[in-house]
């Protein structure tokens, strides 16, 4: 369509809002109330324009201007909300005329009547769409006189985000936002007119994806707590990178100041997260700055480790492993590693002639779907979603990107400006497919209030579950076991009917899936049945990338598990902390040599000979490939962490003290390695990352995986959690709002057990004793208990030690 | 010592109750049982506490955050206990012009309360309250659900004596106009004209015409008209009954569009063609609703005709419903009007006790039903897509439009929204023919309307009158003259541009085309005549807080212009602060607020006071320039 802006004209698809025509024309309206990918509703009506557009006769044709031949155009009688107001073929929008500078500059003065323009104490000033745009459309002076509206200024929502309720211009952008984007509706104005406010009677905005309304409030109203009043806008370094906090890869940014993170917002990914991060990776930050932070390194004397030079600590490490055999050097590393610390601990491994090189977690089942995956893009559009596991909690994005495939509307296609301003297609409360989405899970899970059909299968059936709906895309009239679909069978038939029909259906399968060589197979069996993709969820950020270049061990027994089961000398460990597990820290304690690489004074760290200083994910520069095989960039902000470095540094440190220079020594040198051995160049890696080549065949050295530990039958779970689990204690305000790490029962097991709600208590999870929070729920099934994963204790089932559980303070019980 | 009651769900014990409120509803509108459950709790509780509401919330399905939001936004849902008699007086401008503020004064001295207090005892509360819709009987009392009308400052004091006493007397329902059936009749019997006209052009613009017949309004007033068995013998349900067994839809629709009924609720869009906009029938819900949330100041017809004379709106209803194929029809009552919604309960049950409500309508293929739904006290769920928020148990925040209701309406499906009034005229216009209604009124107004007088008039009241009668008619003829020296009127209701008052302006026609000529609009036709004795600037600053008080707060403008910024000038400029230049930035202020918000609200409070400075701004210059208004702000008040 033709519309003409401010003399500009250009050439459109229908349906785009007039706002984006503004824009995509290089002019300028100010907005408030609008926000990509979400619904406009025109509430602010800053974006006034003066639009006209020709009419046609009866046959068909233009009204002819008499005086030019032209179209003539017909002005509407009121100046035009731009952002709820569609393109038309012919349409001129003209946003330079004095009307419209004198409507927004009168929409200006009533914005700002009952804002109380405390720009030198507010946390948003120098980065305020109001005070832009208050300079850019406003006289600078205000003819109102009157006291101005006051209200709360430091109304708490919940622990990690602070109301300021006189700097509220009621755009609700927030509002709109739990409705449409988490569906968690915990957020509403209240009273009416001048009186409004935003408010909850939901004690702590109860959603996972609360931090995004500080990103999208156009003023300070509403403000991410764990930064409040720590620095201006303008003196944080804001470093786009990608967040490690899952396997979503994210885009985020991080804000440092003084050497130090202060928050982290969200970033503009469109395929992958759009504008939107969970709480765990927005508000799971404060751990980088922990105060058992390890940042130098430090080498055992006697009893204790003491800080010391990396040389020495070097010359520790030379010493100790004098006399050990290069095959009995075991390297593992965490699953959010980059790529290049990947390709550093490989050259390490080939250096030792060792086989044993893992990454952990690292499911039995692998990550990497054998015929291609899903992409997030594709789950979003799909007609027909199972999902096996709990995506909320394990890739919370995943999530998100469901709920857009519940409304039924494609991605928007992209302007020069960006994502579209005002999306025509999106409404309030638009109708939600349920439907087309099925969940199961071995207990209630949050995704389920949105599914059209729900299982709840028996704890580590997931084989059972996969080989049944196998059974009926292959037979609708077959009968499998009820008990192993978890749901009636006529709703396992519709949810298989439903797949089979779907377009662009998708499986996701969650970590439980994976955790069981056995159910992944089935799981892409019945995928190939029903003509489905697969989107396994990994469980860390790099898990798909660390799998992809062959970082895993050259047999099954040479693995993380093997590594620590007492067949190796030595051990480097990389941000790992095995020694959790009391019979696990016995063996480590009879190696030559134990290095740890750790950013915390880790159990793990106690029993080291020498200890170094690891950086966070914040702190480190390197490539991660997120859980649709997406190759992403991971920057350093600059953040002060004393001698830290990520593997590499470790890698070339070590490699000067055996007196050769490793591959992977530094980033370059691993992209080089990269380059030469995988063919990817991530030095060309474009800004939105790339899609890693799928490979058909097996990566190297990919054998044998390990298997799960075998179901114990006693109901135990580790499950995923949104935020991560291993830095909670060290993460306060995560802490505050989630009151600890959970350990969910029902009521009668609660009963037995001894334990009440709120009650901290110590259990055994297998070999580990877990310090946990008890909490009673119906939605866990009788005989069933929860206890949050952690890398060294990945999810799948445990043994949980219901018949000894400790005490450790009560909850105040109210009779 | 008490002890602490034990707080058991309110719901608990009412299960019949509660099946039969979400019974109302369809399955997938179960929301919509948020209001009448809140209504339910607050006639038991006379408040909402956040325990209540919380086990609403989970009966409908929603968080109590979205429950909150929603009872917040209602003036009439309290979250603190109100007393036994909670007391609102109405002091909007008819009200106020009748002395409501005076009045006002005196409830608060004689209770020794403060707005919004209650007393310890939890015997009385007091509220100023905004329009109630009884500006013809004003001032207006309610207590409670119950109004008492003309209320005097001796027969209030004679109301409190009787509630200290528990005893609280049945509801005084003054009458003006038409609603006096007697004093209709012997009107219209002596035809006492006061005015002349030469000769009676064609077709019928006056109510002397002998031609004329009230027609809408013919049996309200009259007492027992509401039952069924007194509308049934006056023939009623014979038009429905025409039109569902011999007329086609289209042949229904097409005969109102041929009579030229314009929508009666203030836009004046015509019926006929709004029907015709419904998309071809596709096997979803459709809807026909009526909107019976009659609340700008100066408008008081649907009131009565609800009240005295149900039936015919529902037989309206039913034959628009049948027009646009819409087998359910909803009846969205103000909350205030509780007399009204009582009569039309017991209206749709004897209806539908006889089979005129329900499968197969009145012996037709046609099936139709009725859901009664009561408001809670918002101006704004008279905007259309607002009231449609508000049905659906939601923020009665206006819509974005497009989709128009036809597309998406009720639950987002096709619905067509209209009037009391409007479906009152299409039961005559289907019983009569089209060519009947078009010979009244004028080129581009057709039939009979209901005017209201109030304000400082004689005899104020509803009148039913052909279209293009003049104001003369209605204010001389019919209202017996303003009660005092007049200086302007407002046309149709408070949103409407004022006129001066000028033999001229008198003497224009009352229709849609000729008010437009004259700047101003017919609106609901609530004709309000401000006195001499008033002033101006005080009317207007009490019209101004009216649309504050309804401001929904979804837009700039409306919530920082209409709602905080306006009213604040008038309180400066009355309190004798005010300067020239506030005139100025007034005018700006009105400027920036038309056209500018999302609904039209803003511009309803802008366009009166825009016209009160054109006509009478010298009224405002004498205020600003010696501190002291030109006339009492004050009414006069008279025992």
């Amino acid at each position: 369509m033709r519309v003409v802006v401010d003399g500009v004209a250009l050439d459109l698809a229908p349906g785009t809002s007039a706002i984006d025509a503004v824009f995509a024309a290089g002019s300028d309206v100010p907005y408030f109330c609008s926000q990509e990918y979400m619904s406009p509703i025109g509430a602010c009506r800053m974006c006034l324009a003066k639009v006209g557009a020709p009419r046609k006769e009866r046959d068909g044709s233009w009204v002819l201007d008499e005086a030019t031949g032209e179209p003539k155009i017909f002005w509407f009688p009121n100046l035009m909300a731009t952002c709820t107001t569609a393109v038309m073929d012919g349409m001129v929008i003209d946003t330079r005329s004095e009307q419209v500078a004198a409507a927004q500059n009168g929409m200006i003065e009533f914005t700002l009547i009952n804002h109380p323009l405390d720009c030198p104490t507010c946390d948003k000033g120098g980065a305020c769409e109001l005070q832009d745009r208050a300079y850019e459309y406003g006289t600078g002076h205000s003819r109102f006189v009157f006291d101005k509206r006051h209200q709360e200024k430091h109304h708490a929502l919940s622990e990690v985000i602070t109301l300021d309720r006189e700097r509220c211009i009621h755009c609700k952008r927030c509002v709109r936002y739990f409705e449409e984007v988490p569906g968690d509706e915990v957020l509403d104005f209240i009273e009416r007119g001048g009186h409004t406010y935003i408010g909850t009677l939901e004690d702590g905005l109860p959603s996972n994806f609360t931090g995004n309304i500080t990103d999208i409030c156009p003023v300070g109203a509403l403000l991410d707590a764990t930064s409040r009043f720590r620095g201006r806008n303008w003196e944080y370094a804001h470093t786009a990178t990608t967040s490690l906090d899952d396997a979503s890869g994210s885009a985020i940014v991080v804000d440092a100041r003084t050497g130090r993170v202060e928050r982290i917002k969200a970033g503009h990914h469109p395929q992958v997260n759009k504008t939107w991060i969970d709480d765990g990776t927005r508000f799971g930050h404060e751990y980088s700055d922990a105060p058992d932070r390890v940042k130098r390194p430090l080498v055992r004397r006697g009893a204790d480790l003491v800080e010391v030079s990396w040389s020495e600590a070097m010359a520790v490490v030379r010493a100790r492993l004098e006399g050990v055999a290069g095959k009995d050097v075991g390297i593992a590393l965490r699953a959010d590693a980059t790529l290049e610390e990947g390709v550093a601990a490989r050259a390490l491994a080939d250096h030792f002639g060792s086989g044993r090189l893992d990454h952990a977690p690292r499911p039995a089942g692998g990550v990497i779907a054998p015929h291609g995956g899903a992409t997030l893009e594709e789950l979003a559009t799909a007609d027909a979603i199972l999902v096996v596991g709990d995506a909320t909690e394990e890739v919370p994005i995943v999530d998100l990107r469901i709920k857009d495939a519940l409304k039924g509307v494609t991605p928007p296609p992209l302007f020069a400006h960006g994502a579209p301003i005002a999306d025509l297609r999106l409404k309030e409360r638009m109708p939600r497919r349920t439907g087309i989405l099925t969940v199961a899970a071995p207990y209630r899970v949050d995704l389920m209030r949105f599914a059209g059909r729900t299982a709840t299968y028996p704890a580590a059936g997931e084989a059972a579950l996969f080989r049944a709906l196998t059974e009926l895309a292959e037979d609708a009239d077959a009968t499998p076991d009820e008990a192993a679909l978890g749901m009636p069978l006529a709703a396992a038939r519709a949810a298989v009917a439903g797949l089979a029909a779907g377009k662009g259906a998708v499986v996701v399968l969650g970590g439980w899936v994976l955790a069981d060589a056995a159910a992944t197979a089935a799981a892409y069996g019945f995928c190939r049945a029903v003509g489905a993709k697969p989107m396994p969820l990994g469980p860390m950020a790099n898990s798909h990338g660390l799998e992809a270049i062959g970082v895993v061990p050259s047999h099954a027994r040479y693995g993380y598990a093997g590594m620590l089961g007492g067949e190796t000398r030595a051990l480097v460990l990389s941000n790992l902390d095995p020694a959790v597990d009391a019979v696990v820290a016995e063996r480590l304690k009879g190696l030559d040599l134990l290095v740890v690489h750790t950013a915390f004074r880790t159990a793990t760290a106690d029993l080291a000979h020498v200890v170094l200083p690891a950086a966070t994910g914040y702190e480190k520069d390197g490539t991660v490939v997120n859980l649709e095989g997406r190759v992403l960039p991971v920057r350093a902000a600059p953040i002060d962490n004393g001698e830290a470095t990520d593997l590499t540094g470790v890698v070339k440190a070590l490699g000067e003290a055996l007196g050769t220079r490793l591959e992977g020594r530094s980033v370059r040198s691993a992209r080089r390695w990269l380059r030469k051995s995988v063919g990817v160049d991530l030095d060309a890696l474009p800004q939105g990352g790339a899609m890693l080549p799928h490979k058909r065949s097996a990566p190297p050295r990919t054998t044998v995986a390990s298997t799960a530990a075998a179901p114990t039958g006693v109901g135990g779970l580790r499950v995923a959690t949104m935020v991560r689990a291993e830095v909670l204690d060290r993460n306060p305000h995560l802490l505050a709002t989630t009151g600890g790490l959970k350990l969910r029962l029902h009521p009668e097991d609660a009963v037995r057990a001894g334990v009440h709600a709120g009650d901290v208590v110590t259990v055994a999870v297998d070999r580990v004793r877990r310090r946990l929070v008890v909490q009673v729920t119906e939605d866990v099934p009788k005989g069933l208990a929860t206890v949050p994963a952690t890398p060294d204790e990945p999810v799948g089932p445990a043994h949980v030690d219901l018949e000894r559980v400790a005490v450790e303070r009560r909850a105040l019980q109210v009779a | 010592m008490s002890e602490l009651p034990l707080l058991r769900p309110f719901f608990e014990d009412k299960p019949e109750l509660l099946a039969e409120i979400l019974g109302r509803y369809p399955e997938y509108g179960r929301r919509s049982a948020l209001m009448p459950l809140l209504w339910e709790v607050q006639r038991a509780e006379r408040h909402v506490s956040e325990a209540r509401l919380e086990e609403i919330a989970a009966i409908v399905g929603v968080t109590a955050t979205e429950a909150k939001g929603v009872m917040s936004f209602y003036g009439t849902y309290h979250e603190h206990p109100v007393g036994r008699y909670h007391l609102q007086v109405c002091r909007t401008l008819s009200c106020a012009l009748a002395g409501a503020d005076e009045l006002y004064a005196h409830l608060c001295e004689r209770t020794g309360l403060v707005n919004g207090e209650t007393d310890a005892e939890g015997r009385f509360s007091i509220q100023g309250v905004e329009c109630l819709g009884s500006c013809g009987t004003a001032p207006v009392l309610q207590v409670n659900d119950a109004y008492f009308e003309r209320v005097t400052r001796s027969r209030l004091d004679a109301l409190l004596e009787a509630m200290r006493r528990d005893e609280l007397p049945e509801p005084s329902r003054e009458r003006g106009g038409d609603t006096v059936g007697a004093e209709k009749a012997e009107r219209d019997r002596r035809g006492c004209r006061m005015t002349t006209v030469a000769d009676r052009p064609k077709p019928i613009t006056s109510r002397f015409d002998p031609r004329f017949e009230v027609t809408l309004y013919k049996h309200v007033g009259v007492e027992g008209a509401h039952t069924l068995e007194a509308y049934r013998a006056h023939g009623g349900y014979e038009a429905a009954r025409k039109a569902l067994t011999s007329m086609t839809p289209t042949e229904v629709v097409d005969e109102v569009k041929a009579s030229g009924l314009r929508g009666r609720g203030g836009a004046g869009f015509p019926t006929g063609l709004k029907w015709s906009f419904m998309p071809p029938v596709d096997g979803r819900q459709r809807f026909i609703v009526c909107n019976a949330d009659e609340s700008e100041p100066g408008s008081f017809k649907d009131r009565y005709l609800l009240e005295d004379d149900p039936h015919q709106v529902i037989e309206g209803m039913m034959i628009a419903g049948y027009a646009i194929s819409a087998t359910i029809g909803v009846l969205y009552v103000r909350g205030e009007y509780y007399h009204a919604y009582e009569r039309l309960r017991a209206a749709i049950d004897e209806a539908r006790a006889a089979g005129v409500l329900g499968v197969g309508v009145l012996g037709s293929g046609f099936d139709f039903d009725l859901i009664l739904h009561r408001g809670a006290g918002a101006y704004i769920c008279g905007e259309e897509t607002a009231l449609m928020n508000s049905f659906e148990g939601l923020r009665a925040n206006p819509r974005l439009k497009p989709p128009f209701p036809a597309q998406a309406g009720v639950y987002g499906r096709p619905t067509t929204i209209n009037n009391v009034e409007s479906f009152a005229s299409a039961v005559h216009i289907v019983a009569k023919g089209a060519a009947w209604y078009a010979g009244m009124g004028t080129d581009d107004s057709k039939g009979t309307k209901l005017y209201q007088l109030s304000g400082a008039a004689q005899r104020p009241g509803v009148y039913e009158m052909p279209m293009g009668a003049t104001f003369r008619e209605l204010i001389f003829d019919l209202g017996g003259g303003p009660s005092e020296p007049a200086k302007a009127f407002i046309p149709g209701g408070s949103s409407t541009p004022m006129l001066p008052w000028t033999e001229a302006n008198l003497d224009l026609p009352m229709d849609y085309g000729s008010m437009a000529k004259a700047g101003t609009m017919l609106g609901t036709g609530g004709v309000i005549v401000i006195p001499e004795s008033k002033c101006m600037v005080d009317a207007m600053y009490n019209v101004v807080r009216f649309y504050a008080h309804e401001s929904c707060g979804k837009c700039t403008p409306c919530r920082e212009g209409v709602a905080t910024w306006l009213p604040k000038m008038y309180q400066k400029l009355l309190a004798g602060l005010g300067t020239r230049e506030d005139l100025t930035l007034m005018e700006e202020m009105v400027r920036n607020l038309r056209g500018t918000a999302f609904c039209p609200l803003a511009d309803a409070c802008a366009m009166p006071v825009a016209a009160s400075f054109l006509h009478f701004r010298h009224e405002y210059e004498h205020l600003v320039d010696t501190g002291a208004p030109k006339y009492p702000t004050r009414s006069r008040w008279a025992e």
